[in-house]
């Protein structure tokens, strides 16, 4: 089925700057010509915006999936849940359609434990008719993040719409400390305990991962920024998931 | 007839949703004397003693404005008559307010998914 016609100029109007949408129907010798010009100019304009390095501060909200992972010395575990975000960004266009960024960015608080493997086997060696049911203290912690990518603009070097396709090495960290327990849960609702203690934790997992985004400038020399990101975990393990989503707006000062 | 409407709504709604807002900005008539093609290409609006009059600017030649009416006719306005002109640019905080609001909804409902599914 074809999109409506309305439909379709609507869309790529969205796309295209709103003085680019005034243009008649009247034919013209010189129209054209004009039309090549007032491009150029505006092109010119955009350009002038986007070729230079620009710093922009970012605050954002994210969800996070629930992530585990295991070590030769620990198993650790993230919870999911919303977290902040607070990015510093640059980039720079080099030519009509890309733009060059790198970002740093702290995400916080995250929630996450972690059980030192000697506890776990020695654990697994006991007996237990049922299931082991594992009581570990849960720590905060947070998200740094350093991503370099591309952005390119949608149809057209004036428009303010984005798409930015990114590396990132990401590190989560915990600090977990307290008291913890492992039952065994029998299939009759009895309890047994088969171990308990202290620990103290501080696990740091990272991760090689790529960021999806999209976005949209506004406001004079596209001074703002708002937009969705979509960040993708596990590539140095063949297991790629979704680990954040997040949507943010940043403001450029320069 | 009610049908009817739910779609038109629709439509308006999903055309104001994609393509933005717009405002339409005072401007003098000096600064329209002057422009010469620096507002070619855009729309504008003109009132003098009767009722205001849009057209997309070709240029100012000899204080006359040229251009066309939103049907693609020629349009020539002289800018003596000319009391009070507004040129329309786009009202990019109103657009960024809704385009934020479209991508919170998909940030919500997306977030919703991912977390409830892993859950």
């Amino acid at each position: 089925m074809r999109p409506p016609r309305t439909v379709v100029a609507a869309t790529l109007a969205a796309l295209l700057p709103a003085p680019a949408l005034a243009q008649p129907p009247a034919p013209d010798e010189d129209l054209e010509a004009l039309r090549a010009v007032v491009h150029a100019r505006q092109v010119a304009e955009a350009m002038a915006q986007r070729r230079r390095w620009r710093l922009s501060l970012g605050l954002g909200v994210a969800a996070n999936t629930p992530f585990e992972v295991i070590q030769p010395e620990r198993q650790v575990r993230f919870d999911g849940g919303f977290s902040g975000v607070f990015s510093a960004n640059v980039t720079r266009g080099f030519t009509e359609l890309f733009d060059l960024y790198a970002r740093l960015e702290v995400s916080l608080p995250l929630q996450g434990t972690s059980i030192p493997t000697s506890i776990r086997d020695a654990v697994a060696e006991q007996p237990c008719a049922g299931s082991r049911r594992f009581e570990l203290p849960l720590g905060l912690g947070g998200l740094g993040t350093l991503e370099l990518g591309l952005r390119v603009r949608a149809l057209d070097a004036r428009s303010r719409f984005f798409v930015g396709l990114g590396v990132r090495v990401a590190a989560r960290w915990a600090e977990a400390s307290g008291a913890w327990s492992v039952h065994c849960e029998a299939l009759d609702g009895s309890r047994a305990l088969l171990g308990a203690g202290e620990l103290r934790e501080s696990p740091v997992v990272t991760d090689l991962g790529a960021s999806l985004e999209t976005g949209y400038q506004f406001g004079a020399s596209r001074a703002w920024e708002v937009g969705l990101r979509l960040s993708l975990g596990g590539i140095a393990d063949g297991d790629i998931t979704a680990r954040t989503g997040q949507w943010y707006i940043a403001w450029s000062p320069w | 007839m009610v049908p009817v409407v739910r779609a038109r709504s629709a439509t308006w709604l999903l055309l104001v949703a994609l393509l933005g807002c717009v405002r339409w900005e005072p401007l003098t008539t000096a600064s329209l004397r002057a422009s010469g093609t620096g507002l070619a290409l855009q729309r504008i609006r003109v009132a003098g003693d009767g009722a205001p009059r849009e057209l997309t600017v070709r240029g100012v030649r000899a204080g006359v404005l040229e251009g066309w009416t939103p049907s693609g006719r020629p349009a020539r306005e002289d800018l003596s008559a000319v009391r009070r002109a507004w040129l329309r640019r786009p009202d990019e905080l109103r657009t960024a307010a809704l385009i934020a609001g479209v991508y919170a909804v998909i940030f919500t409902v997306s977030a919703a998914a991912l977390i409830i599914d892993r859950r």
